[in-house]
């Protein structure tokens, strides 16, 4: 099958591997950490990894249903349950997007809030990136694909790990299994949201050039992530012991207060601003995916509607006052999240295995 | 739309400098900091601020700022309005408590650093043997700034394996951890000088006793692989012999038998024989010392543990330890058996070098 879109807009299915990683590896990675800990403990990492195959068989199911039909997921829900249920769907998916596009904003300003300025108001910051995300998104597909080749330049930040290397408990690892499978679940559960991102597949399937081949590069994408949260996983428990980490509200930035450079005081402050990579790719495809879901809606331009969703997020943003709230705001998305991997994504594969089903036999 | 981006663009560009700035030569940058018990559950914050003295380079003098209150970040403001410059805690590397202060908890101090995100984990804290204000007013630094002093006291003995390694960081991770209690350098003013007198052990965050400069140096040993630090032992004929340690190896092991734990703790110490008075060692007499070594680290080693078993604090961590080595460990249950803990210690010392002398 050949991509629906013309082929100056369409992606290399490698670039399906930047694309979906970016995605899944968000901000949401800073705070991963602590409650799978709090749970498990030293057993988390088996956690992590239960939810990498989980997340495998959930982008396979995502293959399945949209190879079968050729087209992405804004077309299949009015296929699928009519065209008010289908339209309903996607406009679901719309707030879905809008609100990680906030959440995430919002978390990388309250970090700068936190960690570099404490007295920057939230609305310019937000201006100021929605303007840069409005550029980005203007520029079509493939300039975000681009955005999220170049935000791979944050793994280097893996460095600062060496300076913490004198500090590791390795203690801190056995006994290995000394949590119960009901516990290891629950901090599996916990790291659903780190791990969301793959229903971008969804969204992006037409502009994928041979959209089959790209499956391989969406389970990469996967295993990547995976093993980049084992990481983090691994290095907070030799770091911190949990009663630490239930103190620490980002691990992963404190992290940087163990760096020193003699001509660079405090390294957090370059660590904190780095997080711009990790917010930027999400915040530039969930508003090109919502407002490409408005268009193919509601028929109308998508640099029409961008602004207006643009001015949403922004409304959104300024409306999160503070700490509890975004941890609010992070609860619904998960629990969100949570449904549509776990409820979602198969009830939508079994309608679709029905459909096919009762076609052939009549 | 495309002109009102552009104009968007440029302003963000123009904005950018209008956050608050904090530039180097309008702050108060202290290094050093102490906090003191006062009376009425305040506390007495001392600051001692580098000042640089114009057309002397090099030249630092310390204006040292005590105020009473109850909260540090309180006492930082109401000392901005005697400064003509406002205080900014990015650069601080020491904390010091005063004994009084150590010995009723520091864990709100603690939180304080911990909860700043310009504070860097790495810095050091001590406890001062009297007040830690008296310390930072003696002048015992004449060359250097005394913050600056005191974190290189601190940083070249952590080296050179004198004192254990003990930073902001690890010490809440052994107050907040289970089965471990940290401990902290102890600093002391003798004749206008500051000097490193032992070591600070705490039960939880409070300050409970000191061990000496001897016990400090054995307990170092026991807590990690060491490759510094030079030892004394007595001979039966009076006479001194001092090795050099290059190389110390310490191993945990916990018994088999669950129900009631055991530890055995062995240490290998491999040394060169520096300093002998003169005396000729003829190679048998070797044994004589090796022995002597080790029985004199043992029983130094044995009394340290069994005092810390009578005072049930853990700054070995032995109960983290055996918790990563035994399946459902209890806090509780371990603080009960700890104190009839069955621990031993082996030493075995290998003198390998005597210096380019026979």
């Amino acid at each position: 099958m050949k991509s629906t879109e013309h082929p100056r807009f369409t992606l290399s299915p490698y670039l399906v591997f930047v694309l979906i990683h970016s995605m899944q590896f968000g901000s949401e990675y800073l705070t991963a950490a602590n409650k799978p800990i709090q749970l498990a403990g030293q057993d988390a990492w088996i956690s992590v990894i239960l939810c990498g195959i989980i997340f495998h068989i959930v982008i396979w199911m995502i293959y399945r249903i949209l190879n079968r039909n050729e087209t992405d997921l804004i077309h299949i829900h009015p296929l699928f349950f009519g065209k008010w249920g289908g339209g309903g769907l996607n406009f679901v998916f719309i707030v879905y997007f809008l609100l990680v596009a906030s959440y995430q904003l919002r978390l990388f300003i309250e970090i700068m809030q936190v960690w570099l300025f404490p007295d920057l108001e939230t609305w310019p910051l937000a201006l100021v990136l929605l303007v840069l995300v409005y550029y980005i998104v203007a520029g079509g597909f493939r300039v975000i694909a681009g955005i999220c080749m170049f935000s791979l330049v944050r793994h280097i930040t893996i460095m600062s790990l060496f300076f913490t290397a004198g500090y590791f408990h390795f203690n801190n690892l056995s006994p290995i299994l000394d949590h119960s499978l009901n516990d290891i679940i629950k901090a599996g559960n916990e790291l659903t949201f780190p791990f969301l991102g793959v229903e971008a597949l969804f969204f992006c399937y037409t502009f994928i050039k041979t959209p089959e081949k790209s499956q391989k590069w969406a389970h990469l994408a996967n295993v990547v992530t995976t093993a980049s949260y084992l990481i983090v996983i691994f290095f907070s428990l030799l770091l911190f012991n949990s009663e630490q980490l239930s103190k620490e509200i980002w691990p992963q930035l404190s992290k940087y207060k163990f760096v020193q450079f003699p001509f660079i005081e405090r390294f957090e402050f370059i660590g904190a601003a780095s997080q711009i990579l990790w917010v930027i790719p999400i915040l530039c495809f969930c508003l090109w995916a919502s407002s490409r879901t408005f268009k193919i809606m509601f028929t109308v331009r998508q640099s029409t509607v961008l602004p207006m969703l643009l001015f949403l997020v922004f409304t959104a943003v300024c409306l999160i006052p503070g700490r509890d709230r975004n941890e609010a705001v992070q609860t619904l998305l998960s629990e969100i999240g949570f449904y549509m991997v776990y409820a979602y994504i198969p009830f939508v594969y079994i309608v679709d295995i029905i459909r096919t089903k009762v076609r052939r036999t009549v | 739309m495309n002109r009102l981006f552009y104009v968007l663009l440029v302003c963000c560009f123009l904005l950018t400098g209008c956050v608050e700035q904090q530039i180097l030569d309008k702050v108060t940058l202290f290094i050093v900091c102490g906090f003191d018990e006062a009376p009425n559950d305040q506390i007495e914050f001392t600051i001692a601020a580098p000042k640089f003295q114009a057309r002397k380079p090099g030249s630092v003098s310390d204006q040292l700022h005590a105020r009473v209150g109850r909260t540090s970040t309180n006492i930082q403001e109401i000392m901005d309005m005697r400064l003509n410059r406002p205080i900014n805690s990015g650069r601080l590397s020491v904390i010091l408590f005063g004994k009084e202060l150590a010995a009723k908890g520091v864990a709100n101090e603690l939180d304080v650093a911990l909860r700043d995100a310009q504070a860097s984990r790495r810095m050091y804290l001590a406890v001062v043997d009297g007040k830690a204000r008296e310390m930072l007013q003696a002048n015992f630094s004449s060359d250097e700034e005394k913050g600056m002093f005191l974190f290189n006291l601190l940083d070249t003995n952590v080296r050179a394996g004198l004192i254990p390694r003990q930073n902001l960081h690890e010490f809440e991770y052994s107050f907040l951890g289970k089965g471990m209690d940290p401990f902290l350098p102890l600093l002391k003013l003798e004749d206008g000088k500051v000097l490193i007198s032992g070591l600070a052990l705490f039960k939880d965050d409070k300050y409970v006793m000191s061990l000496d400069e001897k016990q400090m140096r054995l307990m170092k040993l026991l807590l990690g692989n060491v490759k510094h630090g030079a030892f004394e032992v007595t001979l039966d004929d009076g006479s001194f012999v001092a090795v050099e340690n290059v190389g110390s190896k310490v191993n945990y092991r916990v018994g088999q038998n669950t129900k009631n734990p055991k530890v055995t703790i062995s240490l290998i110490l491999n040394g060169e024989t520096l300093d002998s008075r003169g005396t000729r060692r003829p190679k048998q007499e070797q044994q004589k010392i090796i022995d002597r070594f080790e029985n004199d680290l043992t029983a130094t080693g044995m009394d340290l543990i069994q005092m810390f078993k009578k005072e049930g604090i853990d700054p070995l961590g032995l109960g983290d330890f055996v918790r990563s080595k035994t399946r459902k460990w209890n806090e509780e249950e371990w603080k009960k058996e700890y104190r009839t803990l069955n621990v031993t210690l082996n030493v075995k010392v290998n003198l390998l070098e005597m210096g380019v002398r026979e």
